[in-house]
């Protein structure tokens, strides 16, 4: 058969009929009757248990549906996706087709929603729901800090993520170091040198004590969290210039870069510090609560040979752990039927039985006292040679410091990151003299751009 | 009323405008709508959702006095000028070679070459990630082969090695898609000069410098024009490279990224949108200054 156009462009116009009526005669998705929007696979593990589309009959989201009568679908949107949809949503919520019931929220993001005045942010206060239900009381204070703008709460945390230090005990102790009677970072500097000699002396150089970033400021917000200080406070002043910063700053670069350096980047690409410390490359790694569900996927040839210990202290006062990541669930103002909304938030993430649930497809630890009790593992963790982890991290949730969202925070977070790297390049370089000088002008430097960027958002808020 | 003749007149006359009508509107709805209104919202303040305020120049003042904006135009400059310097000589001698009748297997590697544009940025972005890992990355494994033992560099965690890692990944990426358009162009190249100058007594040198470049000038100076303006909108593989926007030393910061980082990450799509129409200005700038130059240069 002859086409006039030639057979490529026949070819073309067959598949686009073929796509064209699949396409059409697709059976049309079954609208649900509620929606929730998350960013994390995790969180749909835990909702759903194995199958998103076949959800466990036991599941939060199968016994609000029995429970309630109503269809619920657990949507899965990438944390960037969600930012845009959201963010335009708020801005019209008119011109939204759809609008989820309840929407989980990634703590480092929550800033841009923040930037309003709190009667025009998006998201519905929940300060009388939490204190009618008694969640309010039931709940760690310190983990509303972040949800929290001028008093109203915003959303319902749904865990502590206190961070702990995770360690080869099997390489330590080979080299006569006792990591858990480690009382100061000062002392685990010192221990890691040691260690690293030992390790080098028996023909592995590479080796390094701790997972810590060269570049960014992550790991150094986590351990300045640990001596309460934000970057950026609720009233909008910037600590970069704090003593504290200052002085923790020169430890810091002093442990990741130089003739003292005692820490190592992760390795980039899949499996990162769960390789590295399987590999005995980085032999210890600052750890949350959810960590260890993946050490337990990664890290199995390490069975008995990791153990976990709460964070050295810079100094008396300090905490002894941190607080990495977390999440919250907010009810967007224009949701449709906010007492539906509330129902489905309080199934969903505080509930008990919804709880016990989650326990099987996470590590995490929920902010809700109550359900400590319950979580104790019997006979501790095998990976950790029989300790009890999950007490250790119950026993340090009430501890974890006030970590507080502003608009401004990642922007303090990515200043103070540069001011690490030009302090880990002077240390590596072996430009010691005069160090205090040099990190307390990065600090000055980055403190002033950051109150820029706070005193020109001001000004075109009035 | 319109008789057979008038009607038939009409549509005539009308249906040039009814067939573009669907791309015109379309046009207008999803592209100079939206230009527009981002113009009208770089003058302005987006406080709260819904809320807009006229500010004037204020966002674009701030914008001259932002360190962090200067930074990414600095990146952008620097990743820019080291991209295309490399990109062109490097895509313009793959041309030859594989535009060499003495090169066995031509096509095969012609497309082996331009396959790399076919697979997309992310992949490319996340391969590299693998490649350049520390301790078990392809390229330190190379290295220690001839070295004896792996060396740990450090190529995502370095400001200076970073950046040499974008821009490795994106001439793996490039080389090949801009071979093909000299490629192109060397075969419309008019082969009778080469002989005449051969006659002449023409060293291949000679040659390559009075024929071949300037037989392949308008599409040189295409590739170059593009890749000004590519370069200026590059984001997505320093976005996948440093997750989260943790380039060491900021090397992750190009002027999309930092108005990416803006309107998405603090929710300033007023500042964004000055950010988006500074970069505008910019390449018109640049664009302007080049046909000028190379307007000059063919007088």
């Amino acid at each position: 058969m002859h086409f006039p156009l030639g057979k490529p462009i026949a070819a073309m116009l067959i598949i686009a009929m073929v796509t064209g009526i699949t396409i059409f005669n697709r059976p049309a998705e079954v609208k649900k009757d509620m929606t929730l929007w998350t960013f994390a696979e995790s969180h749909i593990r835990m909702l759903t248990g194995k199958s998103r589309r076949s959800p466990d009959p036991e599941s939060p989201v199968k016994r609000f549906e029995a429970e309630t009568g109503k269809t619920l679908d657990p949507k899965l949107i990438g944390s960037r996706g969600m930012d845009i949809r959201l963010l335009s949503m708020f801005n019209n919520p008119e011109a939204s087709e759809e609008i989820p019931d309840i929407v989980f929220l990634e703590i480092s993001g929550l800033g841009r929603y923040f930037r309003a005045p709190v009667d025009k942010i998006g998201l519905m206060p929940l300060n009388d729901r939490l204190t009618a239900s008694g969640w309010m009381d039931q709940i760690v204070k310190a983990r509303f800090a972040p949800y929290t703008k001028e008093g109203l709460i915003f959303g319902v945390p749904i865990d502590l993520h206190p961070v702990t230090l995770t360690y080869r005990k099997d390489l330590w102790d080979e080299a006569g170091i006792d990591v858990q009677s480690i009382q100061t970072w000062e002392e685990f500097h010192h221990a890691g040198l040691r260690f690293q000699a030992y390790w080098r002396s028996r023909g592995f150089p590479n080796r390094r004590a701790i997972v810590l970033q060269s570049a960014g400021a992550d790991d150094l917000v986590m351990l300045l969290l640990a001596q309460h200080i934000n970057l950026v406070d609720g009233d909008l002043n910037v600590h970069l210039t704090d003593a504290v910063v200052v002085q923790t700053l020169i430890k810091y670069a002093r442990m990741v870069a130089g003739p003292e350096q005692i820490a190592g980047d992760v390795t980039t690409g899949g499996g990162g510090s769960y390789r590295d410390l399987s590999r005995g490359d980085l032999c210890a790694v600052l750890s949350p609560d959810w960590m260890v569900y993946y050490l337990h996927q990664y890290t199995t040839d390490l069975n008995g040979k990791l153990a976990m210990r709460p964070l050295p202290v810079f100094k008396p006062g300090d905490t002894p752990t941190s607080t990495w990541g977390g999440t919250c669930v907010a009810i967007p103002k224009a949701a449709r039927n906010k007492d539906l909304s509330w129902k489905l938030l309080e199934k969903m993430v505080l509930d008990a039985e919804s709880i016990r649930f989650e326990r099987a497809f996470s590590s995490v630890i929920p902010p809700i006292r109550s359900s400590w009790p319950g979580m104790r593992s019997r006979g501790g963790d095998p990976l950790f040679g029989g300790q009890d982890v999950t007490q250790l991290y119950i026993d340090l949730a009430d501890k974890i410091p006030r970590r507080i969202s502003t608009p401004f925070s990642v922007y303090a977070t990515a200043r103070l990151g540069m001011a690490v790297h030009e302090m880990v390049t002077k240390v590596r370089d072996g430009g010691d003299a005069n160090l205090e000088r040099y990190a307390r002008d990065r600090l000055i430097e980055a403190q002033r751009d950051v109150e820029a960027l706070i005193a020109f958002t001001r000004s075109q808020e009035n | 009323m319109l008789d057979r003749r008038g009607l038939w007149k009409l549509q005539a006359k009308a249906a040039p405008y009814l067939f573009v009508a669907p791309f015109v509107v379309l046009f207008l709805s999803f592209m100079v709508y939206p230009l527009l209104r981002s113009i009208m919202l770089s003058f302005s303040a987006t406080p709260a959702p819904g809320v807009v305020k006229f500010t004037g120049l204020a966002n674009y003042a701030y914008l001259m006095r932002d360190p962090a904006f200067w930074q990414a135009v600095e990146n952008t400059a620097i990743y820019s000028v080291a991209f295309l310097s490399i990109q062109l000589p490097l895509a313009l001698l793959l041309a030859i070679l594989l535009n060499s009748k003495h090169v066995w297997f031509r096509n095969f590697f012609r497309f082996a070459f331009f396959s790399t544009h076919l697979v997309g940025t992310v992949f490319v972005a996340v391969l590299f990630t693998q490649i350049l890992n520390t301790r078990s990355g392809l390229l330190n494994k190379s290295i220690g082969f001839f070295l004896g033992a792996t060396p740990q560099i450090n190529w995502l965690g370095d400001p200076v090695l970073a950046r040499i890692s974008v821009l490795l990944a994106w001439l793996w990426l490039s080389i090949g898609y801009a071979m093909i358009y000299l490629l192109a162009s060397l075969q419309s190249v008019d082969q009778e000069l080469y002989e005449a100058a051969s006659v002449d007594g023409a060293g291949r040198f000679g040659q390559f410098w009075h024929i071949t470049i300037p037989g392949i000038r308008p599409v040189l100076l295409f590739m170059l024009l593009v890749g000004v303006i590519g370069s200026f909108q590059l984001f997505e593989l320093p976005y996948v490279l440093f997750p989260g926007g943790t380039g060491p030393g900021g090397a992750d910061l190009t002027i999309v990224a930092y108005l990416y980082r803006n309107a998405f990450s603090a929710g300033n799509l007023a500042y964004a949108s000055a950010i988006g129409w500074t970069l505008v200005l910019m390449l018109l700038l640049l664009s302007a200054l080049q046909l000028k130059l190379s307007m000059r240069r063919t007088q």
